[in-house]
């Protein structure tokens, strides 16, 4: 019981320092502070404008932002590479969100976070992804994390999917594991998606649910896809979403 | 990949975590169950075990896979490898591993004062002693060290040159590498590939001592002021923890702090000072001239007049040190029309070598920089301005720094230093009062030509 209740407190650590840059972080509040809590702030200004969130015309499937892309790479609000999917009878993930660009300060944070094992640096999000998570809190979502295997779990020490779920506040269920490992084989995408069986299953009853995915990168969207798979044939889920930090 | 090494060779005087330790895990357990090796726990009662922090903003907790509880870990020395509290660090207890003796071959002469200063070097490590070299910029600090390491490496002792800056470690490396051939030499920094080579003597950046413990009889630490070492606690900590508690601590520094200073000439602190240059002229004395609101001119996209005066006459190359980037960027166009031949560098700066290069080459003229350019940098026949000289980041040692920029070449000896302020600073009176004194302690010593 108290292990859960310091996982909820986790990213509640009394911090004046930002969590990025480790500078003081300028105060911006008055004379009420003597009288109310402080609301804890994790990322000052400076590091805060490094972030560019994804805004405006958007791809409808995979989140991405569709300005930057010439013409020729998008239709109907879907973006060529999601078309693919499509026409290859693959698309089983029904819509990504994605939170951030994949910047080279955000490239900076995740491999902070993920390589360098920096678990704390996770809670700089949680103030700044409010708006677009509540929807899936009012909808009901099931919240699955993709999983690691167990090899790089153990070396990680935590999944990095679950710490952005948990720093979403998120109750999560963990019903998917790894069969094979993470390491890209030399097939092309397609080939792999048909063939290879990457995740399993655990024996839990997904029919006619709504599932949200989380994972910390959406890339080229092919472990989704996997997972959304698994998810729809054999779990029977009717809907899977996911969510992300960054698209790249 | 695991590869073959000698573990008491590997692990004498260091605490590394398993992950950095190249041989296979049953090996490692072997070496604990007979005792020649000890596990200490990665952090104790939330102070790290290797960097020594403890401060709350550079800890983390985590629901940690491995050992199913939450972990705290440390974030201070996390580029490291992340050590958790269900980390251990390895280090080796048995029968320490011996280097062969080896010597120096260096064949340069070195001057009576650096004589002088080696001496007391060896005297301090005979006597185990900690000992303050204070030499002013051109001094030729590097050769007065070799003696001591000689002497170190004659009597089996283990060396540590560290030093906070990793581009006055590269600068060493082969200096001492040419000096001391056949020495086992590793140069550790942030990005080296020899991180995990041991060696007897070890050229490193003062972040990486964390890696040691109790390892070396002889610390010598270069630049002992500069940044980030002044700065930050922990690191002394580290150093102190990577040397044998009966080893010499070497300081080796152009510009001690005032308490230094004062601690030495009281004769509190053991201590050498080497007050004149290698070539035997004065060091440059600054002149201060009063700027205005220098700041208001450039954002006026005007140059002040003293600068603008300054600059029309200048025929040699030059430094012109700001003290913001900001400011820089937007002086950098303005002096251009004056000196066309100028360019800007600061800390960030990808083309930054090969600025100072064209400097030095004569390809451009002048130079504006960030205080990134006030230790290390030698060009020849150069002169140097500090513009708003009256700011916090222009410390008595950073104008002492900077003026030691010039005069540096036996052929030119001599040139101009001005401190152009908004209003006289105590750092800039103490650094002025500095190099006077150091030249008049020269000529007192007889160190001075004509
Ligand atoms: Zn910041
Ligand atoms: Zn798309
Ligand atoms: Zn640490
Ligand atoms: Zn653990």
């Amino acid at each position: 019981m108290s292990f859960l209740k310091n996982l909820e407190n986790l990213f509640e650590t009394k911090v004046d320092k930002c969590l990025v840059c480790n500078n003081q972080i300028e105060s911006t509040f008055g004379w009420f502070d003597i009288f109310c809590e402080r609301p804890i702030r994790k990322l000052c200004l400076k590091c805060e404008k490094k972030f560019s969130k994804i805004f405006g015309d958007i791809c409808r499937t995979c989140g991405r932002e569709l300005r930057h892309l010439s013409i020729e790479y998008y239709q109907d609000g879907k973006c060529m590479d999601c078309i693919r999917w499509e026409k290859n009878n693959q698309q089983f993930l029904d819509r990504n969100t994605a939170i951030f660009n994949y910047n080279d300060f955000m490239k900076e944070i995740i491999s902070r976070i993920k390589y360098r094992g920096d678990y704390k640096l996770m809670g700089i999000f949680n103030d700044l992804i409010v708006e677009k998570i509540d929807f899936f809190k009012k909808e009901e979502f099931i919240a699955i994390p993709i999983p690691l295997s167990e090899e790089r779990h153990i070396e990680r020490g935590f999944n990095q999917a679950e710490a952005f779920g948990k720093a979403c506040g998120f109750h999560m269920i963990h019903a998917l594991s790894r069969i094979h490992s993470e390491k890209q084989s030399k097939k092309s995408r397609s080939e792999r998606l048909k063939t290879d069986q990457v995740f399993r299953l655990e024996s839990l009853n997904l029919a006619g649910k709504k599932i949200l995915l989380i994972d910390d990168i959406y890339t080229t969207g092919t472990t989704l896809q996997h997972a959304s798979r698994i998810l729809k044939v054999q779990g029977g889920a009717r809907e899977v979403h996911s969510l992300t930090i960054a698209r790249s | 990949m695991k590869r073959k090494v000698n573990l008491q060779e590997f692990l004498t005087g260091r605490a590394l975590l398993d992950t950095e330790i190249p041989v296979e895990k049953e090996v490692l357990e072997d070496s604990v169950q007979k005792g020649f090796v000890v596990k200490i726990e990665g952090l104790v009662d939330g102070r790290c075990m290797r960097c020594g922090n403890s401060d709350k903003h550079f800890l983390g907790e985590y629901p940690c896979f491995r050992c199913k509880t939450v972990c705290l870990y440390c974030r201070k020395c996390i580029e490291m490898g992340r050590i958790s509290s269900c980390s251990k660090l390895y280090t080796w207890v048995g029968k320490p591993f011996t280097w062969p003796p080896s010597r120096c071959h260096w064949s340069g002469r070195l001057s009576e004062q650096q004589m002088d200063a080696s001496k007391k070097i060896i005297e301090a490590l005979k006597t185990g002693q900690d000992l303050l070299v204070w030499a002013v910029a051109g001094a030729g600090k590097t050769e007065m060290i070799f003696g001591g390491i000689e002497w170190a490496l004659k009597h089996g002792k283990r060396i540590a040159v560290a030093c906070p800056r990793t581009d006055v470690i590269l600068e060493l490396e082969p200096r001492l590498k040419a000096a001391f051939p056949e020495t086992s030499i590793a140069t550790l920094y942030g990005a080296s590939e020899e991180k995990h080579v041991c060696a007897q003597l070890i050229l490193s950046t003062t972040h990486q001592l964390f890696r040691f413990k109790n390892a070396f009889d002889l610390l010598v630490v270069d630049e002992v002021d500069a940044f980030p070492y002044s700065m930050d606690a922990e690191l002394q900590l580290a150093s102190k923890e990577a040397a044998k508690l009966d080893a010499t601590t070497i300081y080796l520094t152009a510009t001690p702090t005032r308490e230094w200073q004062n601690d030495y000439f009281s004769g509190k602190r053991n201590g050498v000072h080497i007050p004149a240059r290698f070539h035997r002229h004065p060091n440059p004395v600054p002149t201060m001239k009063w700027i205005g609101d220098w700041k208001k001119a450039i954002s006026k996209k005007q140059v002040p007049a003293s600068l603008h005066v300054w600059l029309s006459k200048q025929k040699n190359p030059f430094l012109l040190f700001f003290p913001h980037i900001e400011l820089m960027n937007q002086a950098l166009p303005l002096i251009q029309q004056i000196t066309p031949n100028s360019l800007s560098v600061h800390a960030e700066d990808p083309d930054r070598k090969e600025k100072v290069q064209m400097l030095r080459e004569g390809r451009i003229q002048g130079l504006l920089t960030t205080t990134i350019l006030e230790r290390g940098v030698t060009i020849k026949a150069v002169d140097v301005v500090v513009v708003g000289a009256e700011d916090k980041t222009f410390t008595e040692a950073a104008l002492v720094q900077i003026a030691g920029r010039v005069g540096r070449s036996p052929d030119k000896p001599d040139g101009k230093v001005l401190f152009l302020h908004q209003g006289k600073t105590e750092e800039m009176i103490q650094a002025i009062k500095q190099i006077v004194t150091n030249n008049r302690i020269a000529r007192e010593r007889g160190l001075l030509d004509g």
